[in-house]
């Protein structure tokens, strides 16, 4: 179907996927493009009425990726300061999630390869991992330290310049 | 908004269970990793949980951070980049011990035996990497007597190591190459050499007996030496296997070749001789108030640069507080690629066109953009360099002001390290790790492996 109008980046189709959950989505096939999986699966012409299953992306994440993709190919080619400004603006607003949609985020962007959308996510974690202790970052996260006693024990020593140790060892590595 | 059109078949959809960071892709753990400059949140990362230490250990490639700047003198703290947080560096008593400081590497020094009020250097001297506790000896002696300022007596000796080795560089676990202050390049072999081969000189016609080595840097398996002529040589590192024929392969040979000319003196430097005398200079209490030094620095993305950084003192005597600690430096830095086909130096530039930027300069406010205003085509090396403001503030009346040129732009108090950059935006973050600092030994880590 993606053939049936030559004149690229302007063609009017719409995609459809469908999430894990069984979400159908549909967005303008220049959205659907900034994502090397969707891009692949239309020029092999998978993209049918039914949509593209996306197997490992619920419906939560995927809505803000067709959200992404949709306003980032209405601007892809010929950006103005403003307009670039504005997407920009976009971005930052767009990453402002907790980190349980920052976590679906991160993996389905990888799985469905939107790159610039991967790295703003990947930026965001970063971020929200900046001027943290392991501590702090397992809160932030809701990880629990698995680490070994041996393994705490090399990690102690190779954090002893950057976190002094003030209280109980345990807490700080 | 996306359209959603379809509706869930299903009368309550099953909540999928919230995710696991604990179970973050090591490709993603790795790609977060390497998203994190400063070296402390790269500890902390690794401290996370054993998925995410996994994925940063496995993270290629990866990008440098940013090194830590520390000071070996009291009080014995370091400072992180791009935060700027001053750290104490632990047991402190114990680390005002080390006499210097190379990429990671301290150099310490340990008495053995008596010492004798006369005697010499009767210990060992050893680098250490204060993370893996690593050590690894060095000689204290050079294989040839050295013509240097700094030697009371014996010219074999690399005492007072601080100031005779002016950088050492570890190439590999086969061979640790320094700069010998002034002008002489000596390298060992790990383990197999008990004294340091101070590589002779050229014959080339041009060849400069008065030669001052500013700084080396390994860049690209070679090991390349910049010159106060802004001479880039690079040296080979040429492996022998067994050079003796009826030896087995065991006893390998790693030696430096000569010199060859990567970029050319662009012309003698009528005060070269001048420069040789610039340690006096401070020693004297400065008889002359500015003072240039270059670095080698590799960028992040693979660049060799040459890093001019001028300090202003202001003349004895005009500081209200007096003394050389109390004087503030003003620091100025210029960018140059070495383009090693076309054997020049380039200046780097962005934002200000050329001509503006003769004027104005560039300074390093210590990685931080404080007024958030980099120029959009902002050239990756720039990151850290930009134009000086009167005020480090965030002053907005300071904008519509022309640059002005005068040498209190940026301020640093050599020893004390600057609270008020502290807190800064922490979006402004550069990734490039071109850091020098004048008054402070720099301590780079690498990543590890």
């Amino acid at each position: 179907m993606a053939a049936a109008t030559d004149d690229a980046g302007d063609s009017n189709e719409m995609i459809r996927v469908v999430s894990s959950d069984g979400e159908h989505f549909e967005m303008p096939e220049a959205a659907a493009n900034l994502s090397l999986v969707l891009r692949h699966m239309i020029e092999d012409d998978c993209a049918d009425a039914a949509g593209i299953p996306l197997a490992v992306v619920a419906a939560k994440p995927l809505a803000k990726i067709v959200d992404y993709c949709t306003k980032h190919a209405a601007k892809s080619s010929g950006l103005t300061i403003e307009e670039a400004e504005e997407l920009k603006r976009f971005d930052a607003e767009f990453i402002e999630v907790d980190t349980d949609m920052l976590y679906d985020l991160l993996v389905a962007a990888d799985f469905m390869g939107v790159e610039g959308l991967s790295k703003l996510a990947v930026q965001r974690t970063a971020d929200l991992i900046k001027g943290k202790t392991p501590e702090q970052n397992r809160e932030t996260f809701g990880i629990v330290n698995d680490f070994t006693p041996e393994e705490e024990e090399e990690i102690c020593k190779e954090n002893e310049w950057a976190f002094q140790i003030t209280k109980p060892p345990s807490r700080l590595c | 908004m996306g359209l959603c059109f379809g509706i869930d078949r299903r009368s309550s959809p099953p909540p999928s269970p919230p995710p696991d960071w604990s179970y973050l892709p090591t490709d993603l753990a790795g790609l977060i990793f390497s998203s994190l400059p400063s070296h402390h949140d790269r500890l902390s990362f690794r401290a996370v949980c054993r998925q995410w230490r996994l994925g940063a250990l496995r993270q290629h490639p990866l990008p440098p951070a940013l090194p830590w700047l520390l000071t070996l003198t009291e009080p014995c703290v370091y400072q992180s980049l791009p935060d700027g947080v001053v750290h104490p560096v632990p047991d402190a008593n114990r680390a005002l011990r080390y006499l210097s400081s190379y990429d990671g590497w301290l150099l310490d020094y340990q008495y053995q035996g008596v010492r004798f009020p006369g005697e010499r250097h009767r210990g060992r001297f050893f680098l250490k990497n204060p993370f893996s506790n690593a050590t690894m000896d060095i000689p204290c002696r050079f294989d040839q007597p050295i013509n240097t300022f700094h030697t009371f007596g014996d010219r074999h000796s690399i005492g007072p190591a601080a100031i005779i080795l002016r950088k050492i560089i570890v190439c590999s676990p086969d061979l640790v190459v320094a700069a010998v202050n002034p002008n002489k390049i000596a390298s060992f072999q790990p383990g197999i050499d008990q004294s340091w081969s101070v590589l002779s000189d050229n014959d080339d016609d041009d060849d400069d007996p008065r030669r001052i080595y500013e700084d080396i840097v390994f860049y690209s398996g070679k090991l390349y030496a910049l010159t106060s002529n802004k001479e880039l040589l690079v040296h080979e590192i040429n492996t022998s296997s067994s050079s003796s024929s009826n030896n087995n392969s065991s006893n390998a040979k790693t030696v430096l070749s000569r010199a060859e000319h990567a970029i050319r003196a662009s012309g003698h430097h009528p005060l070269a001789l001048l420069e040789q005398i610039y340690h006096l200079d401070l020693l004297y209490g400065g008889l002359h108030n500015s003072h240039e030094s270059h670095y080698l620095v590799i960028s992040c993305s693979g660049k060799l640069l040459m890093v001019r950084c001028t300090t202003r003192y202001p003349h004895v005597g005009t500081s209200s507080m007096g003394g050389i600690a109390d004087v503030n430096n003003a620091i100025k830095f210029r960018v140059f690629e070495a383009d090693l086909e076309g054997g020049q130096w380039l200046e780097t530039v962005a934002g200000p066109p050329r001509a503006e930027e003769e004027e104005t300069d560039h300074y390093m406010i210590e990685g931080v953009d404080l007024d958030g205003d980099e120029p959009a085509k902002v050239d990756e090396e720039w990151r850290y360099f930009k134009k000086g403001k009167k005020k480090g503030n965030n002053d907005m009346q300071d904008e519509s002001e022309p640059v002005q040129d005068e040498p209190e732009q940026v301020e640093v108090e050599p020893n004390i390290l600057p609270e008020k950059f502290r807190d800064q935006d922490p979006e402004c973050v550069p990734d490039d790790e071109a850091v020098v600092v004048a008054s402070s030994y720099v301590m780079s880590i690498g990543p590890e492996h």
